[in-house]
């Protein structure tokens, strides 16, 4: 059986798990063997693996006594007594000795230290240190800043909590500008690390580029789950000579007090943003009796409705598996958000019925901000959400700009009309504006059966011409209106020379009977295109 | 999950008895106007059945889109409700809606429409119409909860992904004939 422990592995279990660390704590792995009085161990001549036990009621230690203890061999100081206290000067002389000064509570005697002692030796023997090691109780009220605080200090570590997506929630032993300038760095390196480590958790060195040079930085990494979501990391870099097995067993017991944290703030946020998502559906279908009180619930939630805003509804599509679905909006919400926050004071950003609805205010002096704008914004925008997330594609619709917030929910109705209808006028991840829609939305209000009749009355001869000849008539007459009868754009979207074209649509004219060039011909059969467009588009 | 409130009409079961339409007249106290329509689908030579129609409560209501006086709002359960004591008569709600539901009152010159029963909701009955279909073929549906046998459109109606109507359809089914021997 091993004859010593450390003083770190005294202070792991009942009662010393709760004492406090004066200073010193760098020679936490000192060896203990023994406990000595105050008395004693001032009689003593070598104090070698001695822990000295003095209380604070009974035993007047002068400063001098207490410096010669902590400069001479001693493995640690553990003050106790109800109001046990030390002075500065003797934290410092415990720093500067690297002697561990502890303070405790409890009373103690050195009986019961040396019964403590025994017993430590047994469990180490039996390799149960981990399981036998205790959180002090003072952790596990503290709030998360706290929690990390208390265990950077006892782990002598620079920790960190942050998010699945490795972005800071808190820090602790970060509090040089140099170092808060190179966390970012340093955390991006550890991402690295654990994608390609298969996204395990563990120990691993990183490399930290600090003012001038790069640094190789140890990292222990451990995931933060409740149940089987993943809420965050924690990290701890540790400095010196490193982490023991009682410090990972440490890691892994903050590791769930942070866990249990993350679960609540999830949970908060969780209940806010449900109360939000109230609102701003109450906003999109106009349930507020006046426009005053819409006002007033928005500045409760830190919302100014008084200028007028914007709304686009932006919705992902052809994204696969779709049981990733929620995951994926999360994802999108979350980036649009944070790249509005750099454009606007006030940007809304919420999920309705599997789509995106963002609301931006006027700013003012931008009274042009109108249909050109939006829609280049728009493009923009989704330009950006593109880059970020892999195998997305976005389609937008714009609604008009209301003077007054109540009329919002109009805007969200034409804002959302613009996008069904507007895959009938362009391809996949088109930008439409409402007042673009023009003919379509005449076409929506028509029945099914209405809008047959009308296209395969206009176009039926080249259907049929194009079902027994194996031709892409339709097809041809369609680009051309697309192309706002360009010969030559229309010539080159369909791959063939504006002569071939220019035959076909004679052919075309011979087959309807119409000359191409009349105006109402051209608006009936641009019509008709649009519709068997709307028809083939429904069907698929 | 909160409830997403919708009408069922089971085709096969309708009979046309119009018993729905004189619920709704009587709970809406309606005079010359008429809020729950039932039509004939099919044509004169080949009837296939009754469609009983009044607002779909739609997703993307046009009513809101339009009306400038915002008579017009939607609730959380789906229900979309007018209120006629701010309206103005503009008619716009009248043209823009697809399925030409909201009616104007030619004695108050407002328009109204169906509110699905909001007051015999809250007590926990069901819409008049519903309570007066004595063959079950209209019913009150959650949305968020679908059934297989539902479709969401029929020819007749205007391209419905548009407002979403919400409202579902059971076809017509064949008649079973055990005395015909096969």
């Amino acid at each position: 059986m091993q004859h010593y422990c450390t003083i770190q592995e005294l202070l792991a279990v009942v009662p010393l798990n709760d004492a406090g660390i004066a200073g010193g704590w760098k020679g936490r792995s000192r060896a203990v063997g023994r406990v000595l009085s105050l008395e004693q161990s001032l009689a003593a001549q070598d104090l070698a693996c001695t822990v000295v036990l003095i209380d604070q009621a009974t035993d007047k230690a002068s400063d001098t006594d207490i410096e010669a203890i902590l400069h001479s061999s001693a493995a640690g100081v553990i003050i106790t007594g109800q109001s046990a206290a030390v002075s500065r000067q003797w934290a410092e002389a415990a720093d500067a000795a690297e002697t561990p000064l502890i303070l405790s509570a409890g009373g103690l005697d050195e009986s019961e230290l040396a019964l403590r002692l025994d017993l430590i030796r047994s469990i180490k023997a039996a390799g149960k240190m981990t399981d036998f090691a205790q959180v002090p109780s003072g952790w596990l009220k503290g709030e998360l800043q706290v929690l990390l605080d208390k265990a950077g200090a006892y782990l002598l570590s620079r920790m960190v909590v942050v998010d699945p997506n490795f972005r800071t929630v808190a820090k602790a032993g970060f509090e040089e500008a140099a170092d808060r300038d190179s966390l970012t760095a340093l955390l991006r390196a550890v991402q690295l690390e654990y994608l390609e480590r298969s996204q395990k958790d563990g120990e691993f060195c990183v490399v930290s580029p600090t003012a001038g040079s790069a640094t190789e930085v140890g990292c222990n990494l451990t995931s933060l789950r409740r149940d089987k979501t993943l809420l965050g990391f924690l990290l701890a870099f540790p400095s010196g000579a490193g982490l023991n097995e009682l410090d990972k067993g440490r890691i892994r017991q903050v590791a769930l007090l942070c866990s249990r944290e993350l679960d609540t703030r999830k949970q908060v946020e969780e209940v806010e943003k449900r109360y939000k998502s109230h609102f701003v559906f109450d906003l999109l279908y106009n349930n507020f009796e006046s426009e005053e009180l819409l006002i007033q619930r928005g500045r409760q939630l830190g919302w100014d409705f008084t200028r007028p805003q914007q709304l686009l509804v932006m919705e992902p599509h052809d994204f696969q598996p779709a049981h990733k679905k929620a995951a994926l909006f999360e994802q999108l919400q979350q980036t649009v958000s944070r790249l509005l926050q750099a454009e606007f004071r006030q940007a809304i950003v919420f999920e309705q019925l599997e789509q995106l609805v963002v609301i931006i205010p006027m700013q003012d002096g931008e009274k042009n901000r109108g249909k050109l704008w939006l829609t280049e914004w728009a493009q923009s925008l989704k330009r950006r959400v593109e880059d970020r997330i892999a195998g997305i594609g976005l389609s937008i619709g714009i609604g008009r700009t209301y003077p007054s917030i109540a009329d919002l929910s109009r805007s969200y109705q034409e804002a959302k009309q613009a996008l069904e209808l507007g895959r009938y006028l362009q391809d996949k991840g088109h930008i439409t504006h409402f007042e673009a829609l023009g003919i379509m939305h005449l076409l929506s209000h028509i029945s099914l059966e209405t809008l047959d009749d009308f296209y395969k009355e206009c176009l039926g001869a080249i259907l049929e011409y194009d079902e027994r000849n194996g031709t892409n008539f339709l097809e041809t007459l369609q680009e051309y209106f697309q192309q706002n009868a360009d010969f030559n754009l229309t010539a080159e979207k369909l791959f063939m020379h504006s002569n071939t074209l220019r035959n076909r649509l004679k052919k075309i004219e011979e087959l309807l009977e119409l000359d191409l060039q009349k105006l109402e011909n051209r608006v009936n059969l641009s019509v008709a295109c649009k519709i068997a467009r709307m028809r083939q588009t429904t069907n698929r | 999950m909160e409830k997403r409130l919708g009408f069922l009409i089971d085709l096969g079961r309708c009979v046309g008895c119009r018993g729905c339409e004189i619920a709704c007249i009587n709970e809406n106290r309606l005079q010359q106007v008429q809020y729950r329509r039932v039509t004939k689908i099919g044509n004169e030579t080949s009837l296939t059945g009754f469609l009983s129609l009044s607002c779909n409560h739609c997703v993307n209501p046009e009513c809101i889109r339009v009306c400038k006086s915002k008579c017009f709002q939607k609730r959380r359960d789906g229900v979309v409700l007018q209120n006629p004591q701010r309206c103005d008569g503009c008619r716009s709600c009248v043209g823009a809606c697809p399925f030409q539901i909201p009616k104007l009152n030619p004695r108050t010159k407002k328009a109204g429409k169906c509110n699905f029963c909001a007051d015999r909701v809250r007590q926990g009955l069901e819409p008049a119409c519903v309570s007066a279909c004595v063959v079950s073929a209209l019913r009150v549906i959650d949305l968020n909860q679908p059934e297989p046998d539902w479709r969401e459109t029929l020819s007749m109606f205007p391209i419905v992904q548009f407002t979403q109507p919400s409202l579902r359809f059971i076809p017509p089914r064949s008649p079973l004939c055990s005395w015909r021997i096969s």
